[in-house]
C-alpha cells in the first residue's frame, strides 16, 4: 500500500470509522482516538494489508480498541441497558427512537448492527472483524433487532 | 495400607456419601469415623441435592438451522429472515401473503422493518492529521540513486581506460569483421569509382580520417576504407562527414605479428590467401592491412571523458538534490544527498 493509496483510504474511510466509533462509544474524544489509532495501525501494517482489506482492518482495530477501552473502564460490555418502559409522549420521528433504542444495546450488539446496517457487511465479514462465527453474528443481529423492536414497541410510535 | 487421619479424610468424604467407596477403604474410613464421631455427624447432615434443569429457551435457535426456513421458526424469526434478505423468492412471497392477511403480524413486521438503522452522515474533521507522506520510499529512492551515482562515478574515474580499451576492441573488431564481410561489395565500389583496391603503397593515394572520438570509430573505419577512393573525391565526400587529411605515402610491409583476429577473421590468413593471387604481395597494403594497422594505432587510444558532463546529468535527473563533492585533485570523494527533510552523504572510494 503506497502513501497515495493510504491517503485515499483516509478520505474514503475516516468518516465511516469515526461514525462507527461515535455510535458505539457515544464519546467524540474517544471516537477520535479510535480513528487515530486505527489509521496509525493501518499505516504501520500497510505492507501487509491489501488495499481492498483496509476497511475491515480499520473496523477490526476500532472494535478491539473499544473492547479494551470498555474493559479498562470496567463497563458491562455484554449487558444491555434496560429500556424505560413508560412513555407518555408519542413519537413520530423513527430516527430519534432508533437512536435511543440503539443506545440501550450492549456495545457488541450495537457494533454488529452498525456494521450490518451502515456498512452493509455480510455475516462473514462482520465475523472476521469481530472475531465471531457467522451463526454468532446472525444471532447477535437477531437479538439486537429484537431488542430494538421491543423498545420501539413500548413507544407510542406512529409507524407508516 | 491406606492411612486415613484428620489431615486427609476429606478426600474420601464424597465417595463415602455417594456410596462409591470400595469395601477395603470403607472399612478403614468407618474405623476413622468411629474415632471421630463429630465428623460422622457432619457427614450425616450431607444431603445430595440434585440440580434441577430449568427450562431455558434459546432465542433464535431456528436461525442456526441450515437450508430452507423451517416451519418451526417463530414469526419473529421469519420477520428477521425477511428483513435480512435471507429468504428465497418463494419463501418471501409466501411470507408476504401470510402477513397481508393478519393485522397483528403486519404490525409486528413493521416493527421489525423499523429496526433497520438509517445511516447518517458524520464527518471526521481531522482527516489531515491522518494523511502521510511516503518518507521511507523517498529515502530508499535517494539511497538507490546515490548508490547508482557512486557506482557511475567509480566506473568513470577508475575504470575509464579499461572500459575504453574494452569497448574500443569490440568496436574495432566489429568494424573489421563488418568490412571484411563486405569486401566483395567494396571492391565493386572501387571498380565503379575507378580505383584499384590493391594499390602499391608507394603511390600517394591514401587518405586517412581523423579520429575525433571513440563514438565515431566504426564510421571512421569505413570512411578510411572509402578514402581509398580519394581519386574521386566528389563521390567519396558524399559518404563522409568528417575531415579528410592526405596521408604521406609510406611503404608498409606485411608483418606476420600484425594479426587481427576477431570473430574468426584472421588478417594473416587473408593475406596468405591474397598472396596466392598476387606475386607482388610485399608491395601492397591491402584494406585489411590498413585496418590492422589502424587497429593497432587506435586500440590503446585514451579517450577523455568530461566528468562535469556526468555530474550535470546526475543533477538534472535528481532535480539538483544530488551533488558531488570533490577533493583538491578535482576527483569525487563524497556524494551529497539532500532529501528536503533529511540530508546525508556517501563516501566514494577511489582507487589510486
Amino acid at each position: 500500500m503506497t502513501a497515495v493509496e493510504y491517503n485515499e483510504i483516509v478520505d474514503e474511510m475516516s468518516d465511516k470509522i469515526y461514525r462507527y466509533a461515535l455510535k458505539t462509544v457515544y464519546d467524540a474524544d474517544t471516537a477520535q482516538d479510535i480513528v487515530q489509532d486505527a489509521f496509525e495501525k493501518l499505516w504501520v501494517n500497510r505492507d501487509k494489508i491489501p488495499v481492498e482489506k483496509a476497511g475491515p482492518f480499520l473496523y477490526r482495530i476500532s472494535y478491539n480498541y473499544m473492547i479494551d477501552r470498555f474493559r479498562k473502564d470496567k463497563r458491562q460490555y455484554f449487558t444491555d441497558t434496560l429500556p424505560e418502559t413508560s412513555h407518555s409522549e408519542q413519537y413520530t420521528d423513527l430516527k430519534e427512537v432508533l437512536e435511543k433504542a440503539l443506545a440501550t444495546l450492549s456495545e457488541q450488539k450495537r457494533s454488529v448492527l452498525l456494521l450490518r446496517d451502515y456498512e452493509g457487511y455480510s455475516y462473514k465479514e462482520i465475523g472476521d472483524i469481530m472475531e465471531m462465527t457467522e451463526p454468532q453474528v446472525k444471532i447477535t443481529i437477531f437479538r439486537a433487532r429484537a431488542a430494538i423492536k421491543e423498545y420501539i414497541g413500548t413507544m407510542n410510535l406512529v409507524l407508516e | 495400607m491406606i492411612n486415613i487421619d484428620i489431615n486427609n479424610y476429606e478426600e474420601y468424604c464424597i465417595d463415602y456419601i455417594e456410596g462409591t467407596m470400595n469395601a477395603e477403604i470403607a472399612i478403614i474410613f468407618n474405623a476413622f469415623l468411629d474415632n471421630h464421631p463429630e465428623i460422622r455427624a457432619q457427614l450425616a447432615d450431607f444431603e445430595i441435592v440434585p440440580l434441577l434443569a430449568e427450562p431455558v429457551v434459546y432465542q433464535g435457535k431456528n436461525l442456526l438451522k441450515k437450508g430452507a426456513l423451517v416451519n418451526s421458526a417463530t414469526f419473529d424469526e421469519q420477520c428477521f429472515e425477511y428483513i435480512e434478505g435471507n429468504m428465497t423468492t418463494a419463501e418471501t412471497k409466501a411470507f408476504e401473503s401470510s402477513v397481508a392477511n393478519n393485522k397483528t403480524n403486519a404490525r409486528t413486521l413493521k416493527l421489525w422493518k423499523a429496526t433497520r438503522l438509517i445511516p447518517e452522515q458524520i464527518t471526521f474533521a481531522n482527516k489531515s492529521s491522518l494523511r502521510r507522506r511516503n518518507i521511507l520510499p523517498q529515502l530508499l529512492r535517494w539511497s538507490a540513486a546515490a548508490a547508482v551515482v557512486a557506482f557511475g562515478i567509480f566506473m568513470v574515474t577508475n575504470n575509464l581506460s579499461k572500459e575504453d580499451n574494452f569497448s574500443n576492441n569490440i568496436r574495432w573488431d566489429n568494424a573489421a569483421q563488418e568490412i571484411s564481410d563486405e569486401q566483395a561489395t567494396l571492391e565493386r565500389i572501387y571498380q565503379k569509382l575507378g580505383v584499384n583496391p590493391l594499390r602499391k603503397t608507394n603511390e600517394p593515394y591514401m587518405a586517412e580520417a581523423t579520429l575525433k572520438n571513440a563514438n565515431g570509430s566504426a564510421k571512421t573505419q569505413k570512411t578510411a576504407v572509402a578514402a581509398h577512393a580519394n581519386t574521386n573525391q566528389n563521390e567519396v565526400s558524399a559518404r563522409t562527414d568528417i575531415e579528410m587529411q592526405p596521408m604521406q605515402p609510406k611503404r608498409v610491409k606485411i608483418k606476420p605479428e600484425v594479426i587481427l583476429v576477431s570473430n574468426g577473421l584472421d588478417i594473416r590468413q587473408t593475406n596468405k590467401k591474397n598472396s596466392t593471387n598476387n606475386t607482388n604481395n610485399s608491395d601492397i597494403e591491402s584494406i585489411q592491412d590498413q585496418l590492422a594497422r589502424r587497429y593497432n594505432e587506435l586500440k590503446n587510444t585514451e579517450i577523455s571523458v568530461d566528468q562535469s558532463t556526468v555530474y550535470s546529468a546526475i543533477k538534472k535527473v535528481s532535480g539538483n538534490r544530488v551533488s558531488i563533492n570533490t577533493n583538491k585533485q578535482g576527483k569525487a570523494n563524497r556524494i551529497q544527498i539532500d532529501g528536503g527533510i533529511f540530508a546525508f552523504s556517501i563516501p566514494v572510494n577511489l582507487k589510486k
